[in-house]
């Protein structure tokens, strides 16, 4: 009788329970398997007393290099499978326990992401002019302990709330799209945030194939996808780049950008006439070894 | 005690719980509906002989998105993905998100408007325009719209005002919520899918709609001049609805 009337009592709290695991999303699975659209890409992996100790040190390092706000810090360790990385992500809090940013680190404890939570307002200080923005930029990549070598891709950027600064990874004279260090500024040239993505790259392949041959295969692909409005499409560039292969025209691809980078030949098509009112680029990315289609990108 | 007497008494408690998750889940489902329309036809067979495979990823992640935030979200593509359907439907929408083809598109009047192409399921799309959905909303209050398209933030746009979302960027006076996303120019696809799984991925972990914008600007985009903007309120947490504020956010 006593066991029933504890099974009748915690049923209901069990039952809650599992109302409750099922709202907040509980992963379906754990491990190494890969991203699927419609879910989350960060998961908490466990983090060591230790390492979380280490990562709130670099966390107030970085803070007091780049002036980020914060009087105590939150860490969590995320298994990052849209972007193929873990990370230590450290949160800072104000005296009301409010996020006013946020700080990553890989973990080999170099700064992957740093970001100053809020809007900054225009008119709290003068704004400063293109020519200032790289080199006030590299002042604060420097300050977070990272690097930037090359020609610097500077751009009025909205969504920046002022000015984004680009160093694209370059190797071997050829682009590593997506790579690099960025970072952004408010008008005034007031620290925004700051990126660093450095993924591995596969071999380049020993024999690759000529410019010409990559823009045949290009063209011979557009007409099989594009039938008759084929001869709407032009190329406008043909060009060596690392990539991140991706499922843009392959329904077996990976959900998320590949992780390893391949070197690809480039080619992109600009349309005309009316396939332009629905598609207006194209592009098409095809090993650099063997001519074989790694992915590629539209702008609709 | 029965066997039978047993099972009595675990009926009420079981039956409580059943209908406590069926009644609050109904009540927050039926009351805030989003819609996700996603041109797949332009960029897909019929109109092209392959797949583009990025486009249905996005329209996945932004159905489930809207569903975490807890709206009814249903999503159309096709011929359900409509101008008519479209304009049928966003007067009861709280939610909404479109990736299709987008410009400022010269209207009947003679005058230019922010817009993107329906779907149709076939290649001949026609333009919803902003004036047509401000028009059906008719200043009806919005939650999160998300405008996966060309020129949908541009500082021209006519978009935002179409539902009732001022452009406007608020910090310390919230202004309602809601907040409007949307690309500036041009923009490649890859970018806006790695843009736009970085902010639902950050919403999903309770940054405020604000502080996941920002996250997801610091993505690794294949365009270093790749740009978004918003409008609305930073700090709401993107729930369904009247107001919920984030406590944690800053």
């Amino acid at each position: 009788m006593n066991r029933i009337k504890y099974l009748a009592r915690v049923v209901p709290v069990i039952a809650l329970a599992g109302i409750g695991l099922v709202a907040v999303g509980v992963p379906a699975s754990q491990g190494g398997d890969a991203f699927v659209a419609g879910g989350r890409s960060t998961r908490p992996v466990v983090l060591p007393a230790s390492a979380a100790d280490q990562a709130r040190a670099r966390g107030r390092a970085l803070a007091t290099a780049l002036g980020l706000p914060g009087i105590s810090q939150r860490v969590a360790r995320l298994d990052d499978r849209f972007d193929h990385r873990t990370y230590d992500e450290v949160t800072s809090l104000d005296a009301a326990g409010r996020e006013v940013a946020i700080a990553r680190f890989t973990t080999d404890g170099r700064v992957a992401m740093a970001l100053v939570l809020g809007w900054h307002a225009a008119g709290r200080g003068a704004p400063i002019a293109e020519s200032a923005a790289e080199s006030r930029g590299l002042g604060f990549v420097r300050a977070a302990g990272l690097d930037a070598a090359g020609r610097a891709v500077v751009h009025e950027s909205a969504g920046a709330g002022g000015w984004s600064v680009a160093w694209p990874r370059v190797v071997d004279g050829l682009p590593v799209r997506g790579d690099g260090v960025r970072v952004t500024l408010w008008a005034d040239g007031a620290f925004h945030g700051l990126a660093r993505a450095e993924r591995p790259l596969a071999a380049t392949p020993a024999r690759p194939i000529a410019a010409g041959a990559a823009r045949t295969l290009a063209e011979e692909w557009a007409a099989r996808r594009f039938d008759g409005s084929a001869g709407g499409l032009r190329v406008t560039a043909v060009e060596r780049a690392w990539v991140a292969p991706n499922d843009a025209f392959s329904p077996t691809g990976p959900d998320a950008p590949a992780e390893t980078l391949r070197l690809a030949w480039v080619v992109r098509f600009e349309a005309r006439g009316p396939l332009a009112e629905r598609l207006r680029l194209v592009e098409t990315w095809l090993d650099a070894g063997d001519g074989s289609l790694l992915g590629g990108d539209m702008v609709e | 005690m029965s066997r039978v007497r047993w099972w009595r008494r675990l009926v009420p408690p079981l039956l409580s719980a059943v209908l406590l998750m069926a009644g609050s889940a109904a009540a927050v489902l039926a009351a805030y509906p989003a819609s996700v329309d996603v041109n797949r036809s332009g960029f897909n067979p019929p109109c092209d002989n392959d797949a583009n495979v990025i486009v249905p990823k996005m329209q996945a992640a932004a159905k489930a998105a809207y569903a975490r935030l807890g709206h009814v979200a249903e999503d159309y593509t096709g011929t359900q993905f409509t101008r008519a359907a479209t304009l049928g439907r966003t007067a009861a929408d709280w939610g909404y998100y479109v990736h299709s083809h987008g410009d400022f598109y010269l209207n009947a009047d003679g005058r230019r408007y922010t817009g993107f192409r329906e779907d149709s399921g076939d290649c001949s799309q026609a333009v919803v325009f902003s004036k047509d959905i401000k028009a059906k909303r008719a200043g009806r209050q919005s939650n999160l719209v998300f405008v996966s398209t060309c020129h949908s933030a541009d500082a021209g746009t006519t978009l935002p005002d179409a539902f009732a979302i001022a452009k406007t960027k608020s910090t310390g006076t919230p202004q309602g919520p809601e907040f409007y996303v949307g690309y500036l120019g041009l923009q490649w696809d890859s970018d806006e899918w790695v843009f736009e799984q970085r902010f639902w991925n950050a919403l999903a972990g309770g940054k405020s709609v604000g502080a996941s914008f920002d996250v997801a600007m610091l993505g690794a985009f294949n365009s270093p001049t790749f740009d978004a903007d918003w409008w609305g309120t930073y700090h709401w947490s993107g729930a369904a609805g009247p107001w919920t504020l984030c406590k944690t956010c800053s």
